[in-house]
């Protein structure tokens, strides 16, 4: 089937938040791919280069913002999307500095995805 | 809602109900409980539509519909108290919902609230008060975190936005017990924990059994679980996860720094507490303790 709103990435250890997002992505035409932490992303992005990411911070191993620096290190137009429980301040500047092109808050609802989804189609 | 907090602990006290049956009055009075959204649609203060926009609102914020009502320029401070005022009016009380459910007869019941007043030595003001107070009037009435010192004043914060986050992403009515001070935490139930680091060290989890586990991850996954596997797992921590991320961005509003370590889901676990509290709370489908210390697990 042809993706009408292009690939993305979700990066969470959270097979429950993987999910809920999966159904939401696939639901409007993207192509979704996985990775459980922020090595495993990097490894994922590179492979099948993906539209736009979603990605998780605080998760096992290497956490989110690592994984953003490294995604933009590779590939310095990298869509990043932060989405994770802990929106502070301190954790917002962090990924803005690092290249993150916005931070949602968890928990989010159906339109804040959708509708990022169709800003970066745009 | 504080009411029905004191006179359901009194009843539980005094064996005059048993905790399976306060948990049914209270899920049957939650049930029958006239919502604000439908009130304010039967009384052609906002439309369906402004009602639905508001709920929407309420999954990214921590914030009560009336908050949010006034907030998106739908009500008006003075709307929103009348609105109130009709709901306390309709509001069914735990008392009707004990009669209903037929745990105790009228006399029972009167006699059973008679002696609540007395033993408690209300005023008709305070019992008034009391109907009308909220999750952190209720955290500061009934723990005593006093032994902790200055933090204690967080862990009332936090217990207060984990009551609140109760009702908003498991759709319940929370009832909390008098907290013990522990230092050896065991338990053989699933304990599901994270650490709260930076400014201020707290350890943070939640232990119940198997079928409250089930339950608490069907609601907060909205998922038809039928055992206990990734999923079910997952759904719990990340309630936790998602309950603990609010108070850190709270905190970061107030220029207290911290920072989440990922969640441990366990069972049969035994920890050392430093100035810990367990905190047990009766939920409309069981009961989980609440764990509070300071410093890491």
């Amino acid at each position: 089937m042809e993706t009408q709103q292009g690939k993305v990435l979700i990066c969470d250890d959270s097979l429950l938040v993987r999910k809920k997002l999966r159904d939401i992505l696939t639901g409007i035409g993207c192509e979704v791919f996985e990775a459980q932490n922020g090595t495993e992303a990097v490894e994922v992005y590179q492979k099948s280069r993906p539209d736009l990411v979603f990605m998780d911070i605080v998760m096992p191993g290497t956490d989110g913002l690592e994984a953003l620096k490294k995604l933009r290190a590779f590939d310095a137009e990298a869509k990043v999307i932060m989405l994770s429980s802990l929106g502070t301040s301190d954790k917002l500047i962090q990924a803005l500095k690092y290249g993150a092109e916005d931070f949602i808050q968890k928990p989010y609802t159906v339109e804040q995805i959708t509708q990022i989804v169709a800003k970066i189609a745009k | 809602m504080l009411l029905n907090q004191y006179f359901g602990q009194y009843l539980l006290n005094q064996g005059i109900l048993k905790p399976e049956q306060l948990r049914e009055a209270l899920m049957y009075e939650h049930s029958v409980r006239v919502k604000l959204g439908v009130l304010a649609i039967n009384t052609g203060l906002m439309n369906a539509a402004q009602v639905e926009a508001v709920h929407e609102m309420q999954k990214s914020k921590d914030k009560k519909f009336g908050e949010l009502a006034i907030e998106m320029g739908y009500l008006t401070l003075a709307q929103l108290q009348e609105l109130l005022e009709i709901q306390r009016n309709r509001q069914m009380s735990l008392s009707q919902a004990i009669v209903d459910l037929g745990y105790l007869d009228l006399a029972s019941l009167e006699k059973a609230l008679a002696d609540y007043k007395q033993e408690s030595q209300l005023t008709n003001e305070q019992w008034q008060l009391l109907q009308d107070a909220d999750y952190e009037q209720a955290t500061h009435q009934f723990l005593n975190f006093a032994s902790v010192g200055g933090i204690g004043e967080i862990y009332y914060d936090y217990v207060a936005l984990f009551l609140r986050s109760v009702v908003r992403f498991l759709n319940d009515h929370p009832l909390v017990q008098q907290n013990q001070l522990t230092c050896d935490y065991e338990t053989s139930k699933w304990f599901v924990t994270q650490n709260i680091v930076g400014d201020v060290g707290l350890v943070t989890g939640i232990a119940m059994d198997n079928q409250v586990f089930l339950e608490l991850a069907r609601r907060y996954s909205q998922e038809e679980l039928t055992e206990i596997d990734e999923m079910a797992e997952c759904s719990v921590a990340e309630f936790l996860n998602v309950v603990n991320g609010i108070f850190c961005v709270n905190a970061s509003d107030q220029g207290v720094k911290l920072e989440l370590q990922p969640q441990i889901v366990q069972k049969d676990y035994t920890m050392k507490l430093n100035k810990g509290y367990c905190i047990p709370i009766e939920l409309g489908f069981g009961r989980v303790e609440l764990v509070l210390a300071e410093g890491d697990c």
